[in-house]
């Protein structure tokens, strides 16, 4: 459960309550998904999932992109 | 990566020249009063610090990381690769040397790990966690699905041989052990050696502040990306030691509670002293098979509160005991 929503709230970008609400919703469906056309990527769908998400927003869905501070 | 000579980064390095002898003899007095105390010690004990060592390697390579500010999460998946490399090889290519199999595991482990190397070199704190943890979850479930690898079960690993010889019954365990921790000692110089190269002490200038490193002329996703397969290749050497030890492996070797207890010591021993990681990596082993004798279900409990006792005196590990602070 942890790990789930751990994933939840990497996806939708750390802070975000829009972000965390999304984030369940696309972790939800994928797993379902997963569930009911491929069960043997059930374990794994998540963590798909939550990679190719970072792989275009490194920090999640809803994380708004900030200045490096030196 | 020349263009940044060690002294202008701010980490100073006192005497390092002197002190390398002194680290060298020690590791090496250690390894051999432990070969030699292996002697005499009882079963269960060897096999406990075989297991500590062999774990404590993939702890080591967290802890490489640990020095650049960033956690890895999903060390289980080099300790599988390097695990059931070690196995595959040795059922199915009949490959027998012990030696041979660890260095096999180490390799593999760092092939399979080199093209994520890259990708995961951009990422910070808990996504870089959570994405080696996807990447250990996902070698999971192909693990578990693949029955050519054993499936859930896993499958069983014979009697290695070393140097040609076949190991008898009564010395078998010892001289696994005595492999171990001459391997481990091994790893560990190296270690140390490359903590004290330049691009070992740009890893800790990374920690301190990126931006000043990229604008110093140094490559920071270059540095990561080095100490993750490094790190790949500690931890492939270590599944390899574990499964041989153990003589079974099942896919559990890259589930994400395995990977939890090598950041459990790594986060034990801080990232100090490469001693630490192996002192932390047996304290855990004895814990646990103490309480789990004595107090079989509550286990966990003793572990949370032995390492809350740890955060709490010890912040920055248990090698804040004897290694002096360099950086602020």
């Amino acid at each position: 459960v942890i790990i789930v929503s751990f994933a939840v709230v990497i996806i939708g970008g750390l802070g975000s309550i829009p972000g965390a609400a999304v984030g369940a919703l696309i972790v939800g469906l994928a797993r379902s998904l997963a569930v009911h056309t491929a069960p043997v990527a059930e374990l794994f769908s998540i963590y798909i999932v939550m990679a190719i998400v970072l792989m275009f927003r490194p920090e999640g869905l809803f994380q708004r992109t900030q200045a490096r501070k030196i | 990566m020349s263009a940044v000579p060690a002294s202008s980064l701010p980490v100073s390095t006192p005497a390092r020249g002197s002190s390398v002898g002194r680290v060298l003899a020690l590791g090496v007095a250690c390894a051999v009063a432990l070969a030699v105390g292996g002697l005499f010690m009882p079963k269960w004990l060897t096999f406990l610090i075989t297991m500590a060592a062999a774990n404590g390697l993939v702890s080591l390579g967290i802890v490489v990381l640990m020095r650049g500010g960033v956690v890895p999460f999903g060390q289980g998946m080099v300790f599988a690769v390097g695990g059931y490399t070690a196995a595959l090889a040795f059922n199915k290519l009949g490959v027998t040397d012990a030696l041979v199999l660890a260095v096999m595991g180490g390799v593999l482990a760092t092939l399979v790990a080199a093209p994520f190397a890259p990708l995961l070199s951009r990422y910070r704190g808990i996504f870089f966690a959570m994405l080696t943890l996807a990447l250990s979850m996902v070698t999971y479930g192909l693990l578990m699905k693949l029955d050519v690898l054993g499936g859930s079960d896993g499958f069983n690993i014979g009697r290695p041989t070393l140097f040609g010889q076949s190991l008898p019954d009564a010395r078998v365990g010892y001289i696994i052990y005595v492999l171990t921790v001459l391997l481990a000692t091994a790893m560990a110089l190296l270690a140390r050696v490359y903590f004290d190269s330049t691009r070992g002490l740009i890893t800790l200038a990374v920690r301190e502040n990126e931006l000043r490193v990229e604008y110093l002329g140094g490559s920071v996703r270059q540095a990561m990306a080095i100490n993750f397969v490094l790190a790949a290749f500690s931890g492939g050497v270590g599944g390899a030691l574990a499964v041989m030890a153990l003589g079974h492996i099942d896919p559990n070797f890259s589930y994400w509670t395995t990977s939890g207890e090598f950041v459990f010591v790594a986060i034990l021993a801080g990232w100090h002293s490469i001693a630490a990681v192996f002192v932390a990596s047996t304290v855990l082993e004895v814990v646990r098979s103490f309480s789990s004798s004595y107090f079989p279900n509550t286990w966990q409990l003793a572990l949370g509160l032995f390492l809350l006792f740890v955060i709490r005196f010890l912040p920055k590990g248990i090698g804040s005991l004897w290694v002096k602070e360099h950086t602020r």
